[in-house]
């Protein structure tokens, strides 16, 4: 059962960290940004191309990916957001799922249809208590994000810049009557959101490999993250993203593997049905 | 864009094909996560194609591939048979996947055209389709050599089976079962995962839970991958005995050090084969589209090999392609091919056990199958030709060190 837990655990962390770079920009910009699952599959690539083309060691191809992720923040805010900004919602949306196809296309034309390997900090070193195996990566997936929420939580709690990105997120004529520039800061959630990718590619590709389509599968788990979780705080996607990873082991390991999706879809038209805003969801009360 | 492709149809729909050429369709999986294997085939097509066509071919005649892209969904697969078909082939190198090679029978069975594919499930060749032909040695064949090689060579008596949910898992599901059956083996265990699944954490742990002695699994490749080396991560220790996703070098390079002892069913192993003219053809391969063939690759190369024999033999008039087809034989690189009466062309598997070797995985022959109907004689339909006499090579046995030495340098 442990062995299960921290497997679950650790799934569950990277859930969560792409549900949040998600759930950055929805709020800032009022749109689903379909596209971030590609967001992530290139977080892992540019770490791939740092490390297999450019033969950099792990730590600089992680630098690497970052700065590549956030330059691709700023295309993507550029290109499929800023220009159409002031049109409706499903304008935005459909924007996204252009760039979603874009990248994953361009992933294949770069990258080839086999799934990559990028490798661990941790190699696949694993320890053993017992009977108990654990995987190194997923003691380090878990750690590094529980550093990341704690870094976040703080950034938007305790700092100017986190407070004005909040502030534009509530309602944006409000932040610039406040003097905030808007623009400025929802590049910033693009870029910030890029920089989360980043790092959920580079934890993901050494445990799920990098294929084009691996994208589509983690925007699927971090819907339901968010839908469980609530679309408003940081300890709703983290709870989400835990709830989803353990439930996700423990149901194909003891009550059926065939079955374990639809299992965690109905778990989360329970959450629906029972508590429509998620474990965490904001009253709309308060935002008024 | 759809007026242009629409008018390029018509086009092509009223072009009757020259004197000069001979028309293929070719289906395949060009993109989607399916493209690993489907690429890899067009690939093969075309080496084999252009070969053909340098060594002169059918007497005035040159073979022209009409590809078309089947991504990984039946409807791209018919729109892809669609647009095979208005460009007026005498027949369809098809698809491996076989939901989606179901989709397209209807349409085959209308035109009357051949289709051949390398794909592995049973019952494909099970719904007396007179135009489709199978190249590779189908689940009911090869699992029963899963099964067998588990319970004869390893001694499991608590095996577990981890199977993919599609049709292809399903089916060589059910054919472990039954054969394990009849020897009086009950899985301890039996697992199921999607195709697109990334973690198999859930499905490893019941496993361990139930003290498997031999995992028996039936996957695509990258679920395979994904399998084994979590399958090691977890620390179980236990034999895995893999499906032929596992042979294919893509997947040693995710898996890793944990290919360490998996055996693995194939029908052939071009990259470690030692026939020469294996050899020479891996080598072209990998220079030609930098990239290593697998064993669907190089059945595809002779299948396609095989359906240029027929054409040379008797024109592009379909019905005589299929009625060639069901007579003869044909001796391609991997092996001998000749079909049953459920139009199943081979008969032969390898059960390879790899090792790590300076970081790579090496195969070698673990056991050697080969009923062959030339050498069994127990398929209706005899064989009353062999269109290409050469040494038969398959299965040799543990290749040599020297022999091994040259492919890596390669």
């Amino acid at each position: 059962m442990v062995q299960e837990l921290i497997s679950g655990l650790a799934m569950g962390c990277v859930y969560a960290l792409v549900s949040f770079g998600f759930v950055l920009v929805y709020n800032a910009v009022g749109a689903v940004n379909f596209a971030h699952g590609e967001m992530v599959l290139f977080g892992g690539y540019f770490g791939l191309i740092a490390t297999s083309w450019l033969h950099f060691p792990l730590w600089v191809a992680l630098i690497f990916s970052l700065a590549a992720m956030a330059g691709l923040g700023l295309v993507y805010n550029r290109v499929a957001y800023y220009p159409i900004r002031h049109r409706p919602a499903a304008t935005v949306i459909i924007a996204s799922i252009g760039m979603s196809i874009l990248l994953r296309n361009s992933a294949l034309a770069l990258f080839g249809p086999d799934p990559l390997k990028l490798d661990s900090f941790l190699g696949d070193r694993v320890f053993s208590m017992g009977d108990v195996v654990v995987g190194q990566h997923h003691v380090l997936i878990i750690a590094l994000t529980l550093i990341l929420f704690l870094g976040l939580s703080f950034l938007f709690d305790r700092t100017s810049i986190g407070r004005k990105l909040q502030a534009t997120a509530q309602d944006q004529e409000a932040a610039r009557l406040m003097g905030i520039n808007v623009n400025r800061m929802i590049t910033l959630t693009f870029v910030l959101s890029a920089l989360l990718a980043s790092v959920a590619g580079f934890l993901l590709a050494p445990v799920w490999f990098l294929d084009p389509d691996v994208g589509l599968v983690v925007i699927l788990k971090a819907f339901i993250v968010i839908v469980i979780g609530g679309f408003g705080n940081i300890r709703g996607m983290m709870a989400g993203g835990l709830f989803l990873g353990v439930v996700e082991v423990l149901v194909a390991s003891h009550v059926t593997s065939e079955y374990r999706d639809v299992i965690s879809f109905l778990i989360l038209i329970a959450v629906l049905v029972a508590l429509p805003r998620g474990f965490f969801g904001e009253k709309i009360a308060q935002k008024v | 864009m759809l007026v242009t492709l629409a008018a390029r149809d018509r086009w092509w729909k009223g072009r009757v094909p020259g004197p000069s050429e001979v028309r293929v369709g070719v289906i395949g999986s060009m993109t989607s996560g399916l493209a690993q294997l489907g690429q890899r085939q067009i690939n093969s097509a075309i080496l084999a194609a252009e070969e053909w066509n340098s060594e002169g071919g059918s007497p005035g005649q040159k073979i022209r591939l009409i590809t078309e892209d089947s991504g990984d969904s039946t409807t791209l697969a018919i729109t892809a048979l669609d647009r095979v078909l208005n460009k007026s082939p005498c027949a369809v190198l098809g698809p491996i996947y076989s939901f989606q090679l179901f989709a397209l029978f209807p349409e085959i069975r209308k035109e009357g055209i051949v289709l051949i594919s390398t794909s592995g499930t049973r019952e494909l060749t099970q719904k007396n389709n007179p135009w489709y032909f199978r190249l590779y040695p189908h689940d009911g064949f090869i699992k029963q050599v899963c099964a067998t090689f588990a319970v004869e060579e390893l001694k499991s008596r608590r095996p577990a089976l981890m199977c993919v949910t599609t049709e292809y898992g399903r089916s060589g599901h059910e054919i472990l079962v039954e054969t394990l059956k009849t020897m009086g083996v009950t899985p301890v265990v039996e697992t199921w995962h999607n195709k697109d699944d990334k973690d198999m954490t859930g499905q490893l742990m019941a496993v361990k839970r139930a003290k498997a002695d031999v995992i028996i699994s039936q996957a695509h490749p990258p679920d395979t991958a994904i399998l084994l080396k979590q399958q090691r991560g977890l620390g179980i220790d236990v034999p895995h005995v893999a499906s032929s996703a596992a042979s294919m070098p893509t997947v040693h390079e995710l898996v890793g050090a944990a290919m360490e002892g998996v055996y693995v069913e194939a029908a052939a192993e071009p990259n470690f084969d030692p026939d020469p003219r294996m050899q020479a053809w891996t080598k072209k391969y990998v220079e030609t589209f930098n990239t290593r063939p697998d064993s669907f690759a190089v059945l595809f190369y002779d299948s396609a090999r095989f359906l240029f024999e027929a054409i040379r033999a008797v024109g592009p008039e379909r019905a005589n392609i299929a009625a060639w087809l069901r007579r003869n034989t044909y001796q391609g690189l991997a092996g001998t091919y000749a079909f049953d009466r459920e139009q199943n062309g081979a008969f032969f598997a390898v059960m390879l056990q790899y090792r790590m070797e300076q970081g790579k995985a090496i195969p070698s022959v673990a056991k050697k199958y080969d009923f062959t109907p030339s050498k069994q004689g127990s398929f209706i339909e005899r064989p009353k030709k062999v269109v290409i006499a050469r040494t038969p090579h398959l299965m040799r046995g543990t290749w040599q060190s020297h022999e091994i030495a040259s492919l890596r340098s390669q």
